[in-house]
């Protein structure tokens, strides 16, 4: 094992603490005075976003930064972080951000928005809290402290479709951290420890280990949309108000992989997963999740929807680079949460634009779009790009390297799967943005693009007439981040990407 | 110090006697109880502190030694239950005060005071007694002081579930002295540490007497802690009782006869390895029984009382399941089940009090929205229902996390699956509940109801917040009980 250097830091901690203390407080403050809550919610997640980026000096060294609480139950609250770990808090807490910055016009005007800020913040707390975990306990914390919130994001709108979503959420979700809780006492039983950042902590085929395997598999594949357990998440990410459809889609479930990710390398370790065989069930499932996802995806006219089954289907590519076991396919695959991270938050986020100011879900009613919501339109067409895997963008860095990882493994077969993802997501993607900008609206509909803007901010119109500031610019960001880090030279994230794999894999 | 050990019963059981005496009037009879309570919950605390250093305390009453006296044995396991109990029956005492008396007339108001506190006296006592006949005196206490509990509401519904609760008790009690009476012919002796040494030679003279014996008094016992399926007399006591007499029958008086059993197998059937192979098989079967079936019918409930008390069949089978594993780690969930459990009950009884105290509502589709009118009811309505599944951060988690850990250990992974698959059950029939409380959507515009008064609010809140720290800060706690399981488990 290679002498990594650790440093001692409590940082992680207060990173999970901040937003909670920030959600408490944005509660009681956001009784009174509301403006008070927003700068409140907005600046700690401000804050929490650049306390994650002191890291960078030292993880770029390849540093690992350590810490515990010795606080709850058992074993106590562990926090590592190594490159993947490090890019993935980063991107959330930018992202996480983002979306907050968004819902300040977003949600004004709408019920419960105390409540939907304090959710967000716990949310996110969970969420970072889940990229740092050092071990499988923590994990399992702060997946629950995630997960079990977000069901109040989803519920939001309190419509019985989104009672009947948020239970389907909650059932499937406590069903998927039981098995994870399952398979993380037997993993303790066998191996007497469930720290991560190891080479693998079970050591030998049994069939309680093919069952811990199996929970795990089950528990994060629930998470991350893998296809017979996905059945929630059409109906959760929708639902929801769309800044909160960005970080269920565009984070809250890459957690399911990210956890994937650590339990096929680091609690069964390379080897071990090599000699048995047990990655085929991830790659099986993987390619049905693509498929699958991606041609649900083509049916449903429901932009929201659609985005939620192209989730599915992104995840597939996914769960499929970390069952390749090449350190080429593995760099592409930690690049592509990245990438898909950005790029489909960006997409949520501009369904949200969409929704607000004209009230259409329905993709066939988008003719003219282009005209009346051209920025969002361009954010939208930018980040459909990158899923689709076209060249200058992210997208295309991720597949590439995944395509290429997949011949390295030996199994070229899977890169069919990869190009099949690209193809579908084109045929999905492509006619909005085609509607959107080419179609001659009916006359009908004319009229109503040429009306003025009911949604956004007061006085905005003036230089932006599409939606408030605040909205543009987040969408703006992240289109931007979709295009810029593909093959610019200082592209840390793939960097760290690379030294993710290869730690992973020098191990 | 050594005469705390019988204080701990003779507090309650001459506080008994004193509400009638001196609470003929006013709220005397109130004063008197929270007293006595309160004492006695001082006398188990300096208990558990004496017996939490490892040791225990064998009292004779009288001074006379086993086996002519009395011997009162208090061990850590049976301090902390006590103490336990004796810190939820303070918070249900002091809900009481507003509640109950709304719902009963001064005179059987004197009685629901006595009988609480008789039915305290018989639960500490079977924790403490150390032997049979004892054992036996104590369970008929309070087996008959909650049956007069559940009657003194007047009530024709009430009537019936006491009547019904009278006989199968008097089933039980047949069955435990016939069971007693059986080991005492085999061996001559009642006292426990007596009976341990006398009972490898009577199973090797009358095995089949003994086992007789252990099925008698297993069954016995099994029905007074509604172990599937004898638990059918359960449902229509609890939730025809009074609320916070539910929260004390359904938290804390079905546990009398799963300790009664630990205790016993524990100290006096071990030494027989033909139970120890019998008897544990014969629990898990029918655990996973209440476990499967409880949680099918709390799951069809459409009154919320009903719900709850089927909740506790199947929270019985997570605790006899656990103990039939026979494992240090295990057992240790169990006990903390044991008492985690009459925390989050007592706490969701109680909460189900203060809704139908104020609303009148016990429908669970009349809940909708209720949360917005009560929303500190709801929040301890919310971790009584997550602890209950079994969410990191509650107690319910600790006890899980032991169970399934000490199942594995044990070689029992389908003791694990059995115990994880109940939690999702329980999930199947709380969160429902929990959703529609928070965000459904009244079917009439309630009228503006404030919540409950502050001294029926935070007896609830208080046990809501011991789960809670319980669930942060399990430690000193699980290493207390992980002593005194490895104790019974004579290891």
């Amino acid at each position: 094992m290679n002498a990594t250097a650790e440093v001692y830091s409590l940082l992680p901690a207060l990173i999970v603490l901040l937003p909670i203390i920030g959600a408490i407080a944005g509660y009681l403050v956001g009784l009174r005075w509301p403006t008070g809550r927003d700068l409140l919610c907005v600046f700690t997640v401000g804050i929490t976003a650049a306390l994650t980026f002191t890291f960078y000096p030292a993880i770029s060294r390849g540093t690992v930064i350590v810490g515990s609480v010795q606080i709850l139950v058992p074993l106590g609250v562990t926090f590592r972080l190594d490159s993947l770990g490090f890019l993935l808090t980063s991107l959330t807490a930018v992202i996480w951000f983002l979306a907050t910055l968004y819902s300040l016009s977003y949600m004004k005007g709408e019920h419960g928005v105390n409540r939907y800020y304090a959710f967000l913040m716990v949310t996110f707390s969970g969420a970072v809290g889940t990229f740092m975990a050092g071990d499988l306990f923590s994990f399992f914390l702060f997946f629950e402290l995630m997960s079990l919130p977000a069901a109040v994001l989803v519920i939001h709108e309190e419509t019985a479709e989104a009672v009947q979503a948020a239970l389907k959420y909650l059932f499937m979700t406590v069903a998927g951290s039981l098995m994870f809780f399952f398979s993380m006492v037997a993993t303790f039983e066998m191996a007497g420890s469930v720290a991560l950042g190891g080479r693998g902590l079970i050591a030998e085929a049994s069939p309680v280990a093919f069952l811990t395997f199996a929970g795990f598999v089950i528990a994060l594949g629930m998470k991350a949309g893998m296809v017979p357990l996905h059945m929630w998440l059409p109906d959760a990410h929708p639902v929801a108000p769309s800044p909160a459809s960005a970080l269920l889609s565009g984070i809250m479930i890459k957690t399911g992989a990210y956890g994937m990710l650590r339990v096929m390398y680091e609690v069964f370790g390379l080897e071990f997963l090599q000699a048995t065989g047990w990655n085929t069930v991830v790659l099986v499932l993987s390619v049905v999740t693509i498929l699958l996802g991606s041609s649900v995806a083509i049916t449903q006219y429901d932009l929201k929807r659609r985005l939620a089954y192209s989730s599915i289907g992104q995840m597939g590519c996914i769960l499929l680079g970390m069952g390749l076991m090449s350190e080429r396919a593995l760099t592409g695959d930690v690049f592509y949460f990245f990438a898909d991270a950005v790029a489909k938050s960006c997409l949520f986020l501009c369904a949200g634009v969409i929704l607000k100011t004209t009230g259409k879900r329905d993709i066939r009613q988008f003719a003219g779009l282009g005209q009346r919501l051209p920025v969002t339109m361009v954010c939208f067409a930018v980040a459909a790009l990158t899923l689709m895997g076209i060249p200058p963008l992210n997208g295309f860095v991720s597949k590439w390297q995944l395509s290429v990882g997949a011949f390295d493994a030996g199994m070229p077969g899977y890169a069919l799967a990869l190009l099949a993802s690209s193809m579908l997501n084109a045929v999905y993607y492509l006619p909005i943005v085609m509607t959107a900008f080419f179609d001659h609206p009916t006359p009908v509909e004319a009229a109503a693009v040429a009306a003025p803007p009911t949604g956004g901010g007061r006085g905005t119109r003036r230089w932006l007439p599409e939606a408030s500031a605040t909205m543009l610019v987040p969408m703006l960001v992240l289109a931007l981040g979709c295009a810029v880090f593909a093959l610019s030279p200082g592209n840390w994230p793939l960097r760290l990407s690379e030294a993710a794999a290869r730690v992973l894999f020098s191990k | 110090m050594d005469h705390l050990a019988v204080l701990l019963t003779v507090i309650p059981l001459s506080g008994a006697f004193f509400v009638p005496m001196f609470g003929r009037e006013g709220d005397r009879g109130y004063r008197v109880a929270l007293g006595t309570v309160l004492l006695t919950t001082a006398c188990a605390a300096a208990l558990l502190v004496i017996t939490g250093r490892g040791q225990a305390i064998s009292y004779y009453v009288g001074n006379w030694a086993p086996p002519w006296g009395i011997e009162i044995r208090v061990d850590a396991f049976s301090a902390f239950l006590s103490f336990s109990f004796s810190l939820v029956y303070l918070a249900v005492i002091a809900y009481s005060a507003r509640d109950v008396s709304h719902e009963l007339n001064p005179a059987a108001l004197r009685w629901y005071w006595s009988l609480m506190l008789l039915l305290l006296a018989g639960l500490l006592g079977v924790s403490s007694a150390a032997d049979l006949f004892n054992l036996f005196v104590f369970t008929e206490i309070y087996s008959l002081a909650a049956c007069g509990i559940i009657s003194v509401r007047d009530r024709m519904d009430s009537l019936e579930a006491a009547l019904k609760y009278l006989l199968l008790s008097a089933v039980a009690a047949g069955c435990i002295l016939l069971g007693i009476s059986l080991i005492y012919m085999v061996t001559g002796h009642l006292n426990y540490a007596h009976l341990a040494t006398a009972l490898p030679a009577a199973v090797a003279t009358s095995p089949r007497t003994v086992l007789a014996a252990v099925a008698l008094l297993a069954t016995g016992f099994g029905l007074k802690s509604a172990l599937f399926p004898l638990h059918m007399w359960l449902p229509d006591a609890h939730s025809s009782a009074l609320s916070p007499a539910s929260a004390v029958l359904s938290g804390i008086a079905v546990k009398a006869g799963i300790i009664a059993l630990f205790r016993l197998f524990a100290s006096v059937l071990s030494a027989s390895p033909a139970v120890v192979r019998a008897m544990p098989t014969f629990l898990a079967v029918l655990a996973v029984g209440g476990m499967i079936f409880g949680a099918l019918f709390a799951m069809t409930q459409t009154d919320l009382k009903r719900m709850l008390a089927y909740s506790t069949v199947v929270q019985v089978g997570y605790i006899y399941l656990a103990f039939s594993v026979l494992n240090p780690v295990a057992l240790t969930g169990a006990i903390l089940h044991i008492v985690n459990h009459a925390l989050l009950k007592g706490m969701l009884f109680l909460s189900a009090g203060l809704i139908i105290h104020r609303t009148g509502k016990r429908r669970i589709a009349d809940l909708q929205g209720i949360g917005r009118e009560m929303p500190l009811t709801m929040i301890a309505l919310t971790i009584g229902a997550m602890g209950m599944v079994g969410i990191p951060l509650t107690n319910g988690f600790v006890s899980k996390w032991h169970m399934v850990l000490g199942s594995l250990e044990a070689g029992q992974p389908l003791a694990a699956g059995v115990i994880l698959l109940s939690s999702l059950f329980s999930a199947l029939y709380y969160f429902p509940l929990v959703i529609a409380g928070w965000f459904g959507n009244p079917a009439a515009p309630a009228p503006a109801r404030p919540e409950a008064p502050p001294s029926m609010l935070w007896p609830v809140l208080g046990l809501g917040a011991v789960s809670l720290i319980l669930g942060i800060v399990p430690e000193p706690v699980v290493n207390v009980l992980g002593e005194a399981a490895k104790h019974l488990l004579g290891q």
